[in-house]
């Protein structure tokens, strides 16, 4: 089961004029089968923490890791941007990450690249597939890992409404079947309350505002009325916080 | 205003918009050109302007008596001697330049002093240095090219996607598998930029290094041509030089750059140009 | 990716920042600076130990003569013939360029009736049109000017299509919807999309123009650059091969850098300076 421990991390960039402050002493913790939605405004230091545990950067102070027993945890990320190599095909982009190149490795592969139904492509480039598409490969190439963990930065931000909707259930659904730990970035509050059961909230500043557990029972429909009470209390918590507008 | 104009009823017309598509055009222009010099060249001595007819005889001549084949053949192999050396040392530098802020500011205007610094000079210099022997031409092919894969390698490697080193390094992808996958397809580009770049300017250079400081080659004899008032020789063996560049141009660089680039969605060429 | 990139540090952030003077990063000017005097340290130093003085002259030895050619007279009617052949000769190719670079960006059938030419020409050796002009035109102004011609406006050309595609179609049909004059249309939206390239065009141009007239010269002519270097090469004087290739390179550097970059400076005062 994956562990993750955030302590005290704090990390400071130096700006034009002064320095700036993306996390400023941000604490928390997971484990298990926990989908973790980080919200908070544009600026404040989300996608920061996720580099950082993902070992791209290094924290100006405290500690922030993933831990998997008594080894550092196997992490899977999908970016933004799908992020896949153009000039390999599909399948040769899963491959690309793996950690053996056995036999069973290209099965599992072609297995989760199946789960988000683009088996046909798998010798395609990714030019000759659409956004949507590309980011299913890259959600596909995560999982594909058996990774300990999953982060996830905004990886729907850039997509079109109803494509980005059926992502989210594909999304859902391999959760609930693989049981891993989530940490989902993301702006969209919304989103946020459709699919995890645990919400951090980062304010202005990079300091860790809110922490909130939702018990609503999965699956869960954005139309049904108890899910949109939780979306409209979890905005009416950041006005209390003074995190909307500008 | 119309899309396409109506055809023509009769022949004349159909004929005469026959000769005005583009592609009547790249046809018309070397008939005026050869229909222009046959009316003037009557006019002005033959030492002066040859006749077609005689430039004719001048490169069948040519293509018989192996004054053609032997010379770029010699050519030839000087460049892709220069060339070679260069790629491997303008590889090394232009990666340790894209890799260091340092080293490219100490070698950076160096580079482009080298881009733009005539041949002229680099021809005449290795003439004196290096007398008549085949290593002058050499010397300032790789002269001449090295800039253009220093550049191009440079670029290559700043050019490796941040984001995509990111991504392989939070997958903890083995180094080895990042340099087969990820940096070497990045500089493929680049790689074929600083080969037709390279050479194109390496043969430049070679041709007029091989006027001062060599007794073979292309340049060497077009020159010799001249010198001996054999000037029907000298414009036949100037169409060969023209043919010799539109074939390598088409073949090498139209045919295999096309198969390797297959998973782009717009061919896009980057690379540094020709500045001789 | 431009988003992606912001969001890894807040924009306008550098996680270790460095003032980027005119001259670039100032802590790196030291290097740049470095690599000069390791170069002509290492050029006193070959030239005094290594090679004989007729082959690599030391610096000392060139600049003297280089005075030498100043104080003699040599300097001012060469020096004033080649500028007349450069300056001549770069108009003309300007002028025929882009006229023909607007013909071919505008019209399918002129850009297939030149494109051979134009593509031949950016690939075939310089030293090959040199080699013919002084053929045609003997010892004359008019070969180095012709030479210019032939070879330095296929380069402007091939920038002037590429600023008429550049064209912001989507401009002009908003100004004609608008009812714009078509002057006004022309001064405002057209001529500002095309400068730039213009611009780009004037220094490529250049850059072959200047090199293309000391060759013609060296090859065929009374006076000029190009004549007294070969004059010099014939003699064996390597000091006063380089010292002229100097005075010819001085030429260069100071038309590009204080004449055609001030201009282009002021011409884009008006351009947001780029981060960095």
């Amino acid at each position: 089961m994956a562990i993750v421990k955030v302590e005290n991390l704090r990390k400071v960039f130096e700006g034009l004029e002064r320095p700036v402050v993306a996390l400023d002493g941000v604490s928390f913790e997971a484990s298990g089968h926990t989908f973790v939605s980080i919200v908070g405004p544009s600026g404040c230091g989300k996608s920061t923490l996720l580099n950082i545990l993902a070992g791209v950067e290094v924290p100006t102070s405290g500690t922030a890791e993933i831990r998997e027993g008594d080894r550092r945890a196997r992490v899977g990320y999908v970016f933004q941007a799908p992020r896949l190599l153009p000039w390999r095909t599909v399948l040769d982009n899963m491959l690309f990450v793996q950690r053996d190149r056995d036999d069973g490795t290209r099965e599992r592969a072609l297995r989760y690249l199946d789960m988000v139904g683009l088996t046909e492509f798998r010798a395609a480039f990714p030019a000759q597939l659409s956004g949507g598409m590309q980011q299913r490969v890259g959600i596909a190439r995560a999982f594909s890992i058996e990774p300990d963990a999953l982060l996830m930065d905004e990886p729907f931000s850039h997509l079109d409404a109803i494509t980005a909707r059926a992502l989210r259930r594909e999304l859902h659904s391999i959760w609930i079947e693989t049981k891993k730990t989530v940490l989902f970035v993301t702006h969209d509050v919304g989103e946020a309350v459709e699919l995890s059961n645990r919400i951090v909230i980062l304010g202005r500043g990079g300091k860790l505002r809110e922490d909130l557990t939702l018990d609503l029972p999965f699956p869960r429909d954005p139309a049904d009325d108890r899910v949109a009470l939780a979306k409209a209390d979890v905005l009416r918590k950041f006005e209390e916080l003074d995190l909307v507008a500008t | 205003m119309q899309l396409t104009a109506p055809a023509p009823a009769n022949t004349f017309g159909r004929v005469r918009r026959a000769f005005l598509t583009p592609r009547a055009a790249r046809i018309t222009a070397p008939l005026l050109f050869l229909a222009a010099w046959q009316l003037i060249a009557p006019q002005i001595p033959s030492r002066i302007l040859p006749m077609p007819i005689e430039v004719f005889d001048a490169m069948v001549e040519q293509a018989r008596d192996g004054t053609l084949v032997e010379n770029f053949s010699v050519s030839l192999a000087r460049l892709t001697l220069g060339f070679a050396f260069a790629l491997v040392m303008g590889g090394v530098v232009g990666v340790a330049m894209g890799l260091s802020r340092r080293l490219e500011a100490v070698l950076h205007d160096f580079v482009i002093v080298g881009l733009t610094f005539p041949y002229l000079i680099w021809g005449l210099l290795v003439a004196m240095w290096f007398g008549f022997g085949g290593q002058g031409p050499v010397i300032v092919v790789f002269i001449a090219a090295l800039p253009y894969v220093i550049l191009n390698a440079a670029e290559g490697v700043r050019d490796v996607s941040k984001e995509l080193r990111d991504m392989a390094a939070v997958y903890e992808v083995p180094g080895s598998r990042v340099l087969r996958h990820l940096i070497l397809p990045s500089l493929s580009p680049f790689f074929f930029a600083s080969l037709r770049y390279g050479l194109a300017n390496g043969w430049k250079g070679l041709v007029l290094a091989e006027v001062f400081a060599a007794t073979s080659g292309a340049g060497w004899a077009i020159a010799e041509m001249r010198e001996y008032g054999h000037f029907a020789g000298v414009v036949g063996f100037a169409l060969y030089f023209a043919g010799f560049s539109i074939l390598v141009e088409r073949l090498v660089f139209g045919r295999l750059s096309r198969r390797v680039f297959r998973w782009r969605p717009a061919a896009l060429e980057r690379g540094i140009e020709t500045t001789q | 990716m431009a988003i992606e990139a912001a969001r890894e540090a807040p924009a306008g952030l550098v996680p270790e920042g460095k003032v980027r003077g005119r001259w670039g990063s100032r802590s790196l000017l030291g290097w740049r600076l470095g690599g000069y005097l390791v170069l002509v340290g290492a050029w006193q130093l070959l030239s005094a130990f290594v090679f004989e003085p007729y082959i690599l002259p030391a610096p000392t030895a060139v600049l003297s003569e280089m005075w030498e050619i100043l104080n003699r007279g040599d300097f001012l009617p060469n020096f004033w013939a080649t500028t007349r052949h450069l300056a001549i000769g770069f108009v003309l190719a300007y002028l025929v360029g882009t006229t023909v670079g607007i013909l071919m960006g505008r019209s399918a059938y002129w850009d297939g009736f030149f494109r051979d030419y134009v593509m031949l020409t950016l690939t075939t050796p310089g030293l090959v049109f040199a080699l013919i002009c002084v053929m045609l035109f003997g010892l004359s102004t008019a070969a180095p000017i012709v030479a210019i011609v032939l070879t330095s406006f296929p380069h402007v050309t091939v920038n002037v299509v590429e600023g008429v595609r550049a064209i912001p179609r989507d401009l002009v049909d908003m100004a004609t919807a608008y009812g714009v004059p078509r002057r006004t249309v022309l001064r405002d939206v057209i001529v500002p999309a095309v400068a730039p390239f213009l611009f780009v065009a004037v220094r490529y141009g250049f850059a072959i123009a200047w090199k293309i007239t000391a060759l013609t010269e060296l090859f065929g002519g009374r006076e000029g650059v190009g004549v007294q270097i070969r004059v010099k090469f014939e003699l064996f004087n390597m000091a006063g091969v380089i010292g002229w290739a100097f005075f010819l390179i001085g030429l260069a550097l100071i038309t590009e850098r204080l004449i055609l970059q001030r201009v282009e400076r002021h011409f884009f005062r008006w351009r947001p300076r780029a981060f960095a």
